[in-house]
């Protein structure tokens, strides 16, 4: 196989609390091919976003990275300078964020905003343009922005530049947010739940974009979702991640279609699924997640159906199946 | 006998023009129309999903059920009683038997009191003002819901999403209510989360013989809970039916184009589904005729955009607004 685009090699990263430190994203290793489309998929506080946000060298105060590599192509993202990781930030590397009202500025107009991401890069920057008001180089950004506005399906461009994200419904914003992350030709899209906001109507519109994009740029994407089902839809392989680890890896037709890991089945199982005529009753699993008291063992032995006794003081390795998908779980551990 | 019924409500917001707009220009105040001449009937322990995106007027429908908003015109029933004017204190003793359930249990829950004191309120209003007998109901509550005894003197923020929601459960059931509103309940939750409250929710049910009316954007969840399901759109009714026959064989192109776009387990490729194009159009300037004809995949023709389309009643509680099924009786329901 070519050489993924994105590598995470062991990703770890901690966040310091009253209660003890906290494990948010815990031995990750997840690779991404040039053009290929990943689901991440677990409950809140599953990482799934930590991992995204380390990504861009983004975490949050006070959590910090305690282990791992993030190769981009060949470079290592964590040894990189500030300033080397700004011109990748939104370059290379762009983000699509759940709601798009808090990501738009709403003191600026949205074609300003578009235009913005153009303007930090100096994508359109020509020794012609050296003029004190560099006139020539805005007009070609500007030029830019309207292309970029119809590519995602904002109806005429040139109006809706002036406008502001107020006036804007949520899934014109999210087209808009699309836009900025499109700006400069990223190599890989990540999007964290970028239609939780949306009606569902409007949520198969922005996945449809989403899904032309992947296939007319090439642009790998990495969805991160709480949704199953979307992902199943979406993307080419799945990873489901609980507490901080992955726990299942796999194409979509192995992680839906027969899931090993007593998570993923029981995630599944809760899904209010509609199969017509038969309906199936729902199966929760019981109780939540408790970040700050997790097992010693496999974090998620309280909740488990199958669990044993030797799943509570030790940690399950990650078994790799056959045809690549790999499993963290005691159940399938030494091969099945 | 239908515990509560719908006789043609419409309920308008004003949306007042500036004064200079009203002195200079002479502008009319501008009206939302948030709910049209909905006619709808809940049987008592039934539960009715009512669907709609985000516009389409179903919270607002929901709280003029339970009278926290008054209807513009039309009639809302309880218990065959007249309750669109009622106010005071018979206002009061009607609202004793209906409850509200909102989506966010984080603004929905006072941050500054403990369970045993927004519980207590509310078995207050019930009659039990004894401190004594209230800690026992309350206890009684949370060992119902699974939640441990020693919550009961916690504040909302100690508890997780889930158990915040049980809670504003515990809260609606405190006063003994036949009517609970439900509204968007487990939106908010994670889906693990979200079946084990849809399954409290049937349970409490059956055991306090309730009615629901149950709000929802996500068809999905709907259909595990109801028994009957009513699609909104832009403030009107579009199809009503019982809930098997509604997800089986859809006929209104809204429901059908609702029910394409969720996201489907055994289907892979977002290719292959039929996108409905555009987004509701402003409640502050529906488009004539039927609603739905801006954005309609199966438009007939100019009758679409001339005249709004009465109901053509199907089979027995299965009706549909949409000229495509026959002759339409006009207006009225």
């Amino acid at each position: 196989m070519k050489e993924p685009v994105l590598a995470i090699e062991n990703l770890g990263v901690e966040f310091p609390t009253k209660r003890g430190v906290i494990r948010a994203v815990n031995h990750v290793s997840l690779t991404l091919h040039t053009g290929e489309k990943l689901g991440l998929v677990g409950e809140s506080g599953s990482g799934k976003s930590m991992t995204l946000l380390t990504l861009l060298r983004l975490t949050p105060h006070p959590g910090r990275v305690t282990s791992g590599v993030l190769r981009y192509l060949g470079r290592d993202l964590l040894k990189l300078t500030p300033h080397e990781m700004r011109t990748l930030r939104g370059k290379d590397l762009a983000m699509i964020f759940q709601d798009p009202m808090t990501t738009l500025n709403p003191v600026y107009k949205v074609g300003e905003q578009i235009q913005e991401s153009l303007k930090v890069h100096n994508l359109f920057a020509d020794s012609a343009s050296r003029s004190l008001w560099k006139r020539s180089q805005r007009a070609a950004e500007r030029r830019r922005v309207y292309e970029l506005m119809s590519e995602v399906g904002i109806p005429s461009p040139a109006e809706r530049y002036e406008a502001y994200p107020h006036e804007f419904s949520g899934g014109m914003q999210q087209r808009a947010v699309i836009a900025i992350a499109l700006s400069c030709n990223p190599q890989v899209l990540l999007a964290d739940e970028p239609t939780t906001a949306l009606d569902v109507t409007v949520q198969a519109q922005i996945m449809n974009l989403l899904d032309r994009i992947n296939s007319e740029r090439g642009t790998a994407v990495i969805l991160v979702t709480h949704d199953l089902s979307l992902a199943a839809e979406f993307c080419d392989r799945i990873a489901v991640m609980y507490a901080g680890k992955v726990v299942e890896l796999g194409s979509v037709a192995q992680v839906t279609g027969e899931p090993k890991h007593p998570y993923t089945v029981g995630l599944i199982n809760a899904l209010p699924l509609m199969r017509w005529g038969k309906s199936k009753p729902l199966e929760p699993i019981p109780g939540e997640v408790d970040l700050a008291h997790l097992p010693a063992g496999c974090a998620f032995t309280d909740r488990c159906a199958r669990a044993m006794e030797q799943c509570r003081d030790q940690v399950p390795e990650k078994t790799v199946m056959d045809s690549g998908r790999e499993v963290c779980c005691h159940l399938f551990s030494g091969g099945r | 006998m239908s515990l509560l019924s719908f006789e043609n409500v419409t309920k308008h917001f004003p949306l007042p023009s500036s004064l200079l707009g009203r002195v200079l220009a002479g502008r009319k105040d501008r009206l939302v129309h948030a709910v049209n001449d909905v006619t709808l009937e809940l049987d008592e322990n039934e539960t009715l999903g009512l669907v709609g995106e985000s516009g389409s007027g179903k919270s607002t429908l929901g709280r003029v059920g339970i009278r926290l908003l008054k209807p513009t015109s039309g009639k809302v029933l309880f218990q065959g009683e007249d309750i669109s004017t009622a106010d005071g204190s018979r206002l009061r003793k009607i609202r004793r038997e209906m409850q509200v359930i909102f989506q966010n249990p984080y603004s929905s829950l006072n941050p500054r009191k403990t369970i045993r004191q927004i519980v207590g309120a509310a078995l207050k209003v019930r009659g039990i003002r004894d401190l004594k007998e209230q800690e026992e109901e309350i206890c009684q509550l949370l060992r119902r819901v699974s939640l441990p005894v020693r919550f009961i003197d916690a504040y909302p923020h100690q508890l997780s999403g889930g158990q915040r929601q049980r809670i504003s459960i515990i809260r609606a059931l405190a006063v003994r209510p036949k009517l609970i509103v439900a509204d968007e309940p487990v939106s908010a939750l994670d889906v693990s989360v979200q079946a084990q409250i849809i399954l409290l929710l049937e349970d409490l049910k059956k055991e306090f013989r309730l009615t629901y009316l149950f709000i929802a954007h996500d068809l999905r969840v709907v259909y595990h809970i109801s028994d009957r399901v009513a699609v909104m759109y832009l403030g009107r009714l579009v199809e009503v039916a019982e809930t098997e026959e509604l997800y089986k064989a859809p006929m209104h192109p809204y429901t059908r184009a609702l029910l394409a776009a969720i996201p489907k387990l055994e289907r892979t490729g977002v290719k292959e589904r039929v996108v409905l194009k555009g987004t509701i159009p402003s409640p502050l300037a529906p488009p004539r005729g039927c609603f739905f004809h801006t954005r309609c995949p199966e438009k007939i023709g100019s009758r679409c955009e001339e005249a709004a389309p009465g109901w053509t009643h199907v089979s027995a509680g299965h009706r549909v607004a949409c000229f495509r099924y026959g002759e339409n009786e006009m207006g009225g329901a």
